[in-house]
């Protein structure tokens, strides 16, 4: 049997093959939610810079910083899939919690920047 | 129907595992598909807002910009990976459905990876743009 050759029963979590597959079609879904959330980023970004909305320097600005952010999300998204991938084959899960905080610290700056603006203007 | 009773027995020891594998696969794919949608959304944009854009200045009397657009392109690539991620991960439906039939899980990371590199390629082209283009 191929599927005895995976070792399920040295696994971290009880449960089996059954649990380790859903825990790797559970990873894939999350890398494509902060996958999602970077295109979202990238696409806010581009249309800040690109249309120009505040008739100012920091408009672009803000837009470019915002495509970065972007792409700095999907960077994180490719390497903790991997990770976690890792992680659910070897049975050894240390979750970590700074990208989240920092994606929360990141969305509400912006939404307070757009805010300021709304106001402001 | 016994068969398959069997076969889920072998693997893991219960038949309500197989069907939570199942759903799980379900909604992995439709997580790719809403990330398809979305990725065709952003190169839409990026594709059009720039001729939009253009148009706009070119009616407003204001110079339009030399031919250097490279928001279509960039908007055509994304759409096109969108388009590609949707038939991939279709494909990988099925055969993860078949590996959860079969009780051999096989994990991948292609797909992943592949649609990681396309979209920071696109993305890193698409912030040069942004921040070199005159405006």
């Amino acid at each position: 049997m191929p599927a005895s050759s995976r070792r399920p029963s040295l696994r971290g979590r009880s449960g089996g093959d059954g649990v380790r597959i859903r825990d790797h079609l559970a990873n894939v879904r999350t890398f494509l939610a902060w996958l999602r959330a970077g295109f979202v980023l990238l696409g806010m970004g581009y249309a800040v810079a690109k249309f120009q909305v505040i008739e100012s320097l920091p408009s672009r600005y803000l837009g470019v910083l915002a495509a970065v952010a972007g792409w700095l999300v999907i960077v994180i998204a490719g390497v903790s899939f991997i990770r976690m991938r890792r992680a659910i084959e070897a049975a050894e899960l240390a979750p970590s919690v700074a990208w989240n905080i920092g994606l929360s610290l990141l969305t509400a700056g912006a939404g307070a920047a757009i805010l300021v603006y709304l106001v402001r203007s | 129907m016994e068969e398959k009773q069997s076969d889920a027995q072998v693997k893991t020891g219960s038949d309500s595992t197989r069907a939570r594998e199942h759903l799980a696969n379900e909604r992995t794919l439709l997580a790719w598909i809403r990330t398809a949608i979305a990725l065709m959304g952003l190169g839409f944009v990026v594709a059009r807002f720039g001729l939009f854009l253009r148009e706009i200045s070119a009616i407003g009397g204001h110079p339009v910009q030399s031919g250097s657009s490279y928001s279509g392109p960039i908007g055509i690539v994304l759409v096109a990976s969108g388009l590609l991620a949707v038939a991939i991960s279709t494909a990988r439906f099925f055969q993860a459905r078949d590996q959860i039939e079969k009780g051999r899980f096989v994990p991948e990371a292609f797909p992943e990876i592949a649609i990681v590199v396309v979209t920071l390629v696109a993305g890193a082209a698409l912030i040069a743009y942004l921040a070199l283009s005159g405006n």
